[in-house]
């Protein structure tokens, strides 16, 4: 007589076998012993695999035992939300009234004209003398946070198409809006060239190899471009993005360059920006505003009619600065011709060297700084602590607010190899995309969004390194107050490791690598599960 | 065998009054809604540890969950047992957390349908089951795949018919026995590959 298999066995067990079957099955068994033994056999298993799974091995954790949770979010933690919300509300205060209204006052004073808020990013914010103190613990820490409420809002909508296009077109019309309102005309080829006697009478947009102006533009020129050359007339803005920027003709507006050699010969009727390795103000050259630039070398023989703002390692002034100079970099030199009739101050490492021939209203001002950090002063040491409470803080409202979010990345951290390839990838590859979404116009909102972002995070990827290397160091946390303290542990370590000398930023590059790759790894994670739930 | 995870709640609270505590945390009574939290998350936190790979997964699991409930609480058919329904919900949410990380850990190894349909010798088998610790039991259920170890759980750990296991693991009603045989079949081999080879741990996926 054949014997039963064991999968009827166990739908015996289970009482899920019709009747009629059972039936059989019982009768079968009071004469197989092999059958008998079988049904024994997978008895014993369910007893063993109930009594395993049911035996109470381990406490149930007090945390859960304490209060009971309420409906889903509507009334969860809202100390945090509450905080949060302040923080937020005294961040973007503190962003308006620290940041964006003396932008405002500074710009239009130098005759910058706040015309969009992009302008403003782009071409004033980096020279504003108030960005050290933007390092400056709970400011950042507020605008960061800002930045995750948004996300923590918008998390929700924010995979639905329409929402996402809502939000960029809403931010892309108000960064770009402004100026941009008239259509320009737009030139596209491997050279492009505005002849002598043709007349633009539009602005204009040139992309192409060799941009070339011999004519007139009437209104703006933008141009993206290897080289670009101006002999003629701009009556607008010249915004350049070039490697060599080459400008004799007249300017009647502003020149604005992003470039690696750029050297102005002819009058500019507004102000010069320029962010340059280096930059040559040719003596033949009268910018009737101020000038400001950011470069490696800079030679300046030509006139500045107003202020004259730069931050260039080497600095060469033989020229007319008709307002107050104000420099900073590593050497300065200023030769006999030179004429400074406002004030002049600068800051670098090396005493400058004064002709004294160089006729100055004032005598120069000097600050030598070292760069060095002055371990020796306490001062040091209560500004490191301030950055450790700073980072702390901000962990603790990732903490709250993102507790899911936060063990992904610790558990990302244990793939050590893929984290730091994802974090070097992101790392580089972000602000690259962000540039080339800024050339194309209408990506501009992305691109200057996703540098945002970035920076958030360059800052933020302590507190994911942090909380790993707390955890790696103190084991598995089991409470959110766990979880705090091995976050301020590891902040610690990492605080007190990037103060070492030389080592330091090694070891803030690292944290800085390690960080990005696990937060990318989290949140690709987080996306393949959305989709995968869908 | 008393501390099975259906009966834990139920035989405390005599059915008329338990009846009225749910009555009451429905209509948003926080005391009863404390009530219940107290008597069942300990269980709702076995179960999730069982289910669930990580510790913190669980317990992170068993807030959520609760707060499902808090939600849901006025969709529960008050003619069912409430653990049954609590279990249900559970085992969807805990279900839906290791679905969402198949990235990385497969769930099955294989089609479902196919059976390891070696017929297994009952003297060793018995021999094996009576050999085998608890401890190792869940040793070994730790290295199973997700979703025969979600099925062993919901079987013996929440006592959940062929019904409701394939209503939660999202498989055909016929199928439930193959997964729960299959499950078996793979924890033995772990526990042989363990006893027997003794160095040569068997993983399981």
């Amino acid at each position: 007589m054949s014997h039963y298999d064991e999968m009827t066995c166990l739908l015996y067990l289970d009482g899920q076998l019709d009747r009629e079957r059972a039936v059989e099955l019982s009768t079968h068994i009071e004469t197989c012993a092999e059958c008998r033994m079988l049904l024994t056999a997978l008895e014993s298993e369910s007893r063993l695999l109930r009594g395993a799974l049911t035996e109470e091995d381990e406490p149930v954790p007090a945390r859960l035992l304490e209060n009971a949770p309420e409906a889903k979010r509507r009334e969860a933690a809202p100390l945090a939300w509450l905080a949060t919300l302040g923080f937020a509300g005294s961040g973007a205060f503190t962003l308006w009234t620290w940041f964006v209204d003396p932008w405002q006052q500074q710009l239009s004073q130098a005759g910058f004209g706040g015309d969009s808020f992009l302008a403003m990013l782009f071409f004033g914010g980096v020279f504003w003398k108030g960005w050290e103190t933007m390092v400056n613990l709970t400011e950042l820490l507020a605008a960061v946070t800002l930045v995750i409420l948004a996300v923590a809002l918008f998390r929700r909508g924010w995979r639905r198409t329409p929402t996402v296009a809502v939000v960029l077109g809403t931010l892309a019309c108000l960064l770009v809006l402004p100026p941009a309102a008239s259509a320009a005309e737009f030139r596209k080829q491997a050279d492009v060239l505005v002849a002598a006697d043709e007349v633009v009478k539009n602005d204009l947009i040139a992309t192409g190899a060799n941009v070339k102006i011999e004519g007139t533009v009437e209104g703006d020129l933008i141009a993206f471009c290897k080289n670009l050359t101006v002999n003629g007339h701009v009556t607008g803005d010249v915004i350049a993005f070039a490697q060599i920027v080459r400008i004799n003709g007249t300017v009647d507006g502003n020149v604005r360059s992003i470039s690696s050699f750029a050297s102005l010969s002819g009058p500019v009727a507004k102000n010069v920006t320029s962010f340059s390795q280096t930059f040559e103000l040719a003596s033949k050259s009268e910018v009737a505003g101020s000038l400001m630039f950011f470069a490696a070398m800079t030679t300046q023989d030509g006139r500045v009619g107003r202020d004259l703002i730069g931050f260039s390692a080497e600095h060469q002034l033989d020229g007319y600065v008709g307002g107050n100079a104000l420099l900073r970099g590593d050497r300065l030199s200023i030769g006999p011709s030179a004429q400074i009739v406002g004030k002049a101050k600068f800051t670098g490492e090396k005493q400058p060297s004064v002709s004294d021939k160089a006729k100055l209203a004032s005598p120069l001002e000097v600050v030598i700084e070292t760069r060095r950090p002055r371990y020796a002063s306490p001062a040091y040491y209560w500004r490191q602590t301030l950055r450790w409470g700073t980072a702390f803080m901000l962990g603790l409202v990732v903490a709250l607010l993102m507790p899911g979010f936060l063990r992904d990345t610790l558990g990302e951290g244990e793939r050590y190899g893929l984290s730091l390839g994802a974090g070097v990838l992101s790392l580089i590859v972000t602000p690259v995309a962000a540039v080339i979404a800024c050339l194309t116009i209408i990506g501009i909102a992305v691109g200057v969004l996703s540098v945002l972002v970035w920076v958030a995070m360059l800052y933020a990827a302590q507190v994911f390194v942090g909380a790993f290397l707390g955890q790696k160091m103190l084991g598995p946390a089991d409470s959110t107050g766990a979880v705090l303290g091995r976050l301020a542990v590891g902040l610690l370590v990492i605080r007190v490791a990037t103060m070492l000398p030389y080592v330091g930023i090694f070891v803030w590059l690292v944290v800085a690598v390690f960080g990005f790759g696990v937060v990318t790894l989290a949140i690709v994670k987080r996306s393949r599960e959305e989709a995968a739930a869908i | 065998m008393e501390a099975r995870g259906r009966g834990e709640g139920s035989n405390r609270m005599p059915g008329a009054e338990f009846t009225e505590t749910i009555a009451r945390a429905r209509s948003g009574n926080a005391e009863a809604w404390g009530e219940l939290y107290k008597q069942y998350a300990p269980a709702i936190f076995r179960f999730c540890r069982r289910a669930l790979p990580a510790r913190e997964d669980a317990e992170d699991a068993t807030t959520e969950i609760f707060m499902k409930v808090r939600d849901k609480l006025g969709q529960y058919d008050a003619s069912r047992p409430f653990t049954s329904w609590l279990y249900k919900v559970s085992a969807n949410h805990c279900w839906d957390i290791l679905r969402r990380r198949r990235i990385r850990q497969d769930l099955e190894t294989g089609e479902v349908e196919t059976l390891p349909l070696e017929h297994p010798d009952p003297g060793q088998l018995d021999q094996l089951m009576e050999a085998s610790t608890s401890l190792q039991v869940r040793a070994a259920l730790d290295k199973l795949p997700a979703r025969a170890r979600m099925a062993l759980v919901l079987r013996y750990y929440s006592d959940m018919s062929y019904d409701e296991i394939a209503g939660a693991l999202g498989v055909r009603r016929a199928f439930v026995g193959v997964v729960l045989l299959r499950a078996r079949h793979q924890l033995r081999e772990i526990l042989t590959g363990r006893k027997i080879a003794g160095t040569k741990a068997r993983g399981a996926v």
